[in-house]
């Protein structure tokens, strides 16, 4: 067997017991790596109706057929559990060498159970499984936890994952980090993590990673990587992904002051350009990746000079123009602040959005925020309230729970603007002018998600009316899932799409030449829709039913009030047309249900007996 | 006619400029502009528009202001159209 271990590394907290499963080649072809395996090992590991929070949940690492090798952007790990923010399956993922190195410790995947008796942290030491005291580590950040492990083990080779105080707290939204700023981010596998009282996961890897043809394997490698060091790239080494913000705003969907426009008036002072020139240091890389897309920034004056971040498109929409700030050192410290902490800025920031719209209405008061004037654009308030979430403190409890249990607690009208679907906070595309992803923020597994549908791009780039809904949309939005899917299950970054002329046929090729197994095109389509049904599976299990595939009142009654997309909201009739028309592409049934042949035909026999119809 | 073009991202850094106006024949396509606006800023030459074909780079397509994708270069603007120059991805 190349470049897989056929080993999966089961650890059990409330025993202190290690073990080892042995998966065989036909069950690696079959799932790859990634979010793929991760889900089905969760499928698997995790019973039906567990707590998110309790023992039974099983928090599953997979790496893939290219982490530890020379594949560009293939050093990335999927991670999954049972989301305590959404209920169904939390499925994320993270980059660098904490991939690489589990695959060079001898694992194709770990699972987490059970719960420690007291703060601890696993060291998988090659093959050896160390449960260690972590008390001295509890209450410490993120990137403060990662160099005390590294220092007590006094070796620089050894990376960890680790959760903040966010974790510790149960946040739902807490995350975890690796490698100093890498995040598996949202559906707060971080307080999964808390909850099982495992501050990290330490590994140390020794062992090479073998690869089927290396010679043909390093050409094909080298040239993707020099291709991915061209112009296709560019944008992610100059700017970032907060090139974004001016041209969203341009198009009029930038989320701004909680969805309620989607035109920021001070776009260009919270830009990428912007941000190039004032704030960014350099540009860094993650393991094995030829592109660099990290801008590093720091504030080097005023109250928040020292604070220092990378930032994404993500969480400047987040913590910056739905938030209403246009004090771009504010967004750095904001962001700051959640990765030390362990938060998803994401869910943090929208979730905050949601408590200034509150504040703005008279839903709550400067009383209910301990004292704060939550009005849009005080980032002063917000970098309290980001401390008091993490810790629970005061509001930040009610917070802490993410935007839809907070408005379902607080009512008074303000479930109306909470923006999420499934319970997991929006992204940073308003859908009302992007109505290809406003289909694939209601459908998607794990909630309105750009990173797992990608459906924005059609709308973005044209390849159809972005401001209406249509049937034709269905099978896009499908397609765009697999797609994203695919990227997600062999584990390689998104950054580098643009760089294949053809991702089926190149990313078999690159496959096969890693592990020696053969591996078509066709086959891979087959990879990520089986992917994608598995993830959905998982979903039915715990409950889903199709009223779970909808948007915020919001998008669908409140007109975008300016910009180029103004006047528009996602049409209820349009939305059911074009969930009806998904789920008719993905064969499922008009209820959303998967047929147990749909099932039998992706190799998931063992799923239709329990969950197909 | 005179175009407003809108630069974003590489456009504006290489350029320095937010916005520019472009002089080009009533029967011009998208490409006459993107010829125009590289002999105006030699510097997109390359990170920006391919040499020799003055192909705008892969990532990069014109939207008119805001609203509709341009699908082919051969298009024709007309007076009173708003370009905008950029290229939108995410992900990670």
């Amino acid at each position: 067997m190349f470049a897989y271990t056929g080993k999966i590394l089961h650890v059990d907290l409330t025993n202190q017991t290690a073990r080892i499963q042995r998966v065989d080649e036909d069950f690696l072809k079959k799932y790859v790596g990634g979010v793929s395996l991760a889900a089905r090992l969760a499928y698997d590991n995790t019973p039906k109706g567990a707590d998110p929070l309790g023992p039974e949940n099983a928090l599953c690492f997979a790496t893939s057929a290219f982490g530890g090798t020379i594949v560009p952007v293939g050093n990335k790990y999927g991670v999954a559990a049972k989301s305590p923010l959404t209920g169904f399956l939390g499925d994320c993922l993270s980059t660098s060498y904490f991939a690489a190195v589990i695959k060079r410790a001898g694992y194709d995947g770990i699972v987490i159970k059970g719960k420690a008796e007291k703060p601890t942290y696993v060291f998988v030491d090659d093959d050896v499984v160390q449960f260690k005291d972590a008390a001295h580590l509890w209450g410490m950040e993120t990137f403060q936890t990662e160099e005390a492990i590294r220092g007590e083990m006094g070796d620089e080779g050894v990376r960890s994952c680790t959760i903040g105080p966010a974790g510790e707290a149960l946040v739902l939204f807490a995350n975890i980090t690796n490698d100093r700023g890498r995040q598996a981010g949202r559906c707060g596998l971080g307080a999964v993590m808390g909850s099982k009282l495992l501050k990290a996961i330490a590994v140390r890897g020794s062992k090479p990673v073998e690869v089927a043809d290396a010679e043909a394997l390093c050409a094909m490698s080298l040239e993707l990587a020099q291709t991915a060091q061209g112009t296709k790239t560019e944008k992610y080494r100059t700017l970032g992904t907060p090139a974004n913000v001016l041209t969203l705003n341009r198009m009029g969907v930038l989320p701004t002051r909680n969805f309620q426009e989607g035109v920021f008036e001070a776009a260009e002072k919270v830009s990428g350009e912007y941000m190039h020139e004032h704030y960014t240091d350099k540009a860094v890389a993650c393991a094995g990746c030829p592109i660099a897309c990290e801008q590093v920034v720091s504030v080097k004056d005023g109250v928040y000079k020292g604070a220092r971040t990378s930032v994404d498109y993500e969480s400047l929409f987040a913590l910056g123009t739905s938030c209403g700030l246009d004090y771009f050192p504010g967004i750095i410290k904001a962001i700051e602040l959640c990765d030390r902490l362990g938060m998803d800025t994401m869910s943090c920031g929208v979730t905050i959005s949601w408590a200034m719209e509150c504040f703005e209405k008279g839903i709550l008061t400067k009383e209910d925020f301990d004292g704060l004037e939550l009005y849009f654009g005080n980032h002063e308030a917000e970098a309290a309230l980001v401390e008091k979430i993490a810790h629970r403190e005061g509001i930040g409890d009610l917070l802490a729970e993410g935007v839809k249990r907070a408005s379902e607690k607080v009512g008074q009208g303000s479930e109306h603007f909470a923006m999420h679907v499934k319970g997991l906070e929006f992204a940073g595309y308003d859908p009302r002018g992007c109505q290809t992803f406003a289909l694939g923020a209601a459908v998607g597994t794990r909630g309105p998600c750009h990173n797992r549908s990608l459906a924005y791009e059609a709308d973005t780039h044209g390849e159809v009316d972005r401001f209406s809904g249509g049937p034709e949309k269905g099978q896009i939005a499908k397609d765009k899932e697999e797609f994203a899917a695919l990227l997600d299950t062999l584990m390689l970054c998104k950054f580098i799409r643009g760089c294949f002329k053809d991702l089926y046929e190149e990313a078999a090729q690159l496959y096969t030449l890693t592990t020696g197994i053969e591996m078509t095109a066709e086959e891979l389509k087959e990879v990520a829709e089986r992917c994608w049904n598995l993830k959905k599976a998982f979903n039915i299990r715990e409950g889903w039913t199709k009223d779970d595939d909808w948007l915020p009142p919001r998008f669908l009654e409140d007109p975008i009030p300016a910009g180029t997309s103004k006047g528009y909201v996602v049409k209820p009739d349009d939305l059911r047309v074009m969930i009806d028309a998904y789920y008719e592409a993905r064969g499922w049934t008009p209820e959303g249900l998967i047929p147990q042949e749909k099932l039998i035909a992706l190799g998931l026999e063992d799923l239709a007996q329990e969950i197909g119809v | 006619m005179r175009l407003p073009v809108e630069l974003f991202g590489l456009a504006r850094r290489l350029s320095g400029e937010m916005e520019v106006i472009v002089e080009v024949s009533d029967e011009a396509t998208l490409h006459d502009v993107v010829v125009a606006l590289t002999k105006r800023f030699p510097a997109f030459l390359g990170p920006l528009v391919v040499p020799g074909t003055y192909e705008l780079e892969e990532p990069y397509f014109f939207n008119y202001d805001g609203r509709r994708v341009a699908k082919s270069l051969k298009e024709k603007p007309k007076e009173g159209d708003r370009l905008l120059l950029f290229l939108l991805d995410a992900g990670g």
